[in-house]
């Protein structure tokens, strides 16, 4: 009897779920435990020039790092481009959201145009932008301007920005359009009846309905900024003078361009330890301020 | 104020036109980028501002196509893509499956593990995968390529979601008819779940076609560019060559649009189901 149920106790547990989860576990800790880890050494050690460990450093190179102004100019970079992205792309999403919140028999067509930028790679959309910014490109032929806003210190980083919150309108567009699609629709019928204008309906209804998407989009496209990179290194390689290069090109650049994996790597903790902060402030709003039908 | 009623019929044609025209103000950057790269390079000298190409000419295209190897960059891209693709909804499945239907000691925990990973974004460990991608001496390979990224956190909760809508007796009774694990896998879960692996497929393939950072660093021989890759070299050649820049950005962006285009429905679900529970 005690043999008996020993053995169906045994029965149940069995090796197939772990041989199921068992590959994306290795690949898991092979391809982003392990690398993190690894960064985690690298940032406090010295290494050599193909990035092999050498000696422990302990802080030296996070205090060589902080003792640098350029160092504290990219983390403003990175900061003042999150701002500029996030609340740009919210803005203009949330407008285009407004606009076609309402299914119609031929809405596909424009939702389809509003969201298409987020297929687009950010290599073409740096080309496109590349002509449109140019010395002799686009936006100055049109104005009749002569600035090279790419190459000049106060308006590098906002150019990049522009690239890209184009880059980001899709996907934000697409999140705002589904909270806004699925506020009840009695609740604008009533508020219809109660003569509230269309203006009134968006700020009064939709936004505060929607809160969990809008929030979900600032912090997605501040995400996705800390992580922007093709736009920068092909508008502006960072410059002039480092004034539009933010944390991720930074670890490009010490790591490509200057060999210091050291210091790459210090860089990316640092990057972490900032998105890692902003996912928890994420996580706290969330809980705390969104409104749940 | 006062409000002019437009007959409905009207309104609505008015409405949509009004939209599609902030469509193309959206994608007025494409519009340009698609109008002089039609233009002949006289037109381009002379700064001319006109909308339209007033000669159109696919010289740029053609200059493209004969210099740089479009179809090999092309190629590289579609294979790296069809590796994650295919990687990604298999094991994927395979997680989602055994995290939905079966309970096993560290199940919570196993799953931790997973949605962690989440919190590790790609870029910081970017530099050290790099390191290991070299060390093992897989650069300029396929499978250095893709290694990252067979598998990530979001496709696999993608696919528990969608799992979890499958009511667990229909296992039950399955197994009591003496239908096996892995049975009911492939001959149920799998084909109900066409639609989220659908989803899971085209957001993979946007993502791994436009990616620029990884392939970049990857990659140092010319024969194993991805086509992202390979553009970008057009634009690191600045000055007159404005034309075949656009057209390569042009060239580029196609495959992408096409299937964002044509898999849209999918991809909105997908994006929507994974990450919001609102």
């Amino acid at each position: 009897m005690v043999h008996q149920l020993h053995a169906t106790n045994r029965r149940k547990v069995k090796a197939l779920p772990y041989l199921l989860v068992a590959p994306s576990i290795i690949l898991f800790v092979a391809f982003s435990y392990y690398p993190f880890l690894k960064n985690i050494l690298l940032a406090f050690s010295l290494t050599n020039k193909r990035g092999e460990f050498v000696r422990w450093v302990g802080l030296m190179n996070f205090k060589r790092l902080f003792a640098k102004a350029t160092f504290w100019l990219v983390v403003r970079n990175t900061f003042t481009f999150a701002f500029i992205v996030a609340t740009a792309t919210l803005l203009i999403a949330m407008i285009l959201s407004l606009f076609s919140y309402r299914q119609k028999s031929g809405s596909i067509i424009y939702q389809t145009m509003f969201s298409m930028p987020m297929s687009i790679a950010s290599v073409p959309a740096s080309a496109m932008f590349l002509f449109m910014l140019k010395r002799d490109g686009f936006v100055n032929r049109i104005f009749g301007t002569n600035i090279a806003w790419l190459q000049n210190v106060s308006t590098a980083l906002p150019s990049v920005a522009i690239a890209t919150v184009w880059l980001s309108i899709g996907s934000s567009f697409i999140f705002l359009l589904v909270g806004f699609r699925n506020v009840p629709q009695e609740l604008l019928e009533s508020a219809t009846i109660d003569g509230a204008g269309p203006w009134m309906k968006a700020f009064k209804i939709m936004v505060p309905l929607a809160s969990p998407q809008i929030f979900f989009v600032i912090f997605l496209n501040i995400n996705n900024s800390f992580k922007a990179f093709g736009q920068i290194k092909l508008l502006t390689g960072g410059g002039p003078a480092k004034a539009s290069e933010t944390l991720v090109y930074s670890i490009y650049n010490e790591a490509l361009q200057n060999g210091r994996f050291e210091t790459a790597c210090a860089n990316a903790l640092i990057l972490f330890l900032i998105i890692f902060i902003f996912t928890r402030i994420q996580f706290a709003v969330e809980k705390k301020v969104v409104f749940y039908t | 104020m006062r409000t002019v009623y437009l007959p409905r019929p009207l309104a609505n044609t008015l409405e949509a036109f009004v939209k599609i025209c902030i469509g193309f103000c959206v994608l007025f950057p494409l519009f340009i980028c698609l109008s002089y790269s039609l233009r002949p390079d006289t037109e381009l000298m002379n700064r001319c501002k006109s909308l339209l190409p007033e000669t159109w000419t696919w010289q740029h295209y053609r200059w493209v196509f004969k210099y740089v190897p479009v179809l090999l960059y092309l190629k590289n891209s579609l294979v790296c893509c069809c590796i994650v693709i295919c990687s990604q909804v298999l094991l994927a499945s395979f997680s989602a499956y055994a995290f939905s239907f079966f309970d096993m000691p560290f199940k919570k925990f196993l799953f931790a593990v997973i949605i962690t990973t989440m919190l590790i974004p790609g870029d910081v460990t970017i530099i050290s995968n790099f390191l290991n991608i070299q060390s093992l001496g897989l650069r300029n390979t396929y499978a250095g390529m893709t290694l990252p990224f067979l598998i990530s956190g979001i496709a696999i909760l993608l696919m528990r979601q969608f799992y979890l809508t499958i009511p667990r007796e229909l296992k039950e009774a399955a197994t009591i008819d003496g239908c096996k694990d892995m049975q009911f896998f492939w001959r149920v879960a799998v084909p109900l779940s066409v639609p989220s692996i659908i989803s899971l497929a085209i957001y993979q393939f946007i993502g791994i076609y436009n990616q620029y950072f990884w392939p970049l660093l990857v990659n140092t021989k010319d024969s194993m560019y991805t086509i992202q890759i390979g553009m970008s070299m057009l634009v690191g050649h600045e000055s007159d060559e404005v034309g075949r820049i656009l057209a390569g950005a042009i060239i580029c962006i196609i495959p992408s649009t096409l299937i964002f285009i044509v898999g849209q429905r999918y991809l909105v679900e997908g994006m929507t189901t994974g990450s919001i529970k609102g």
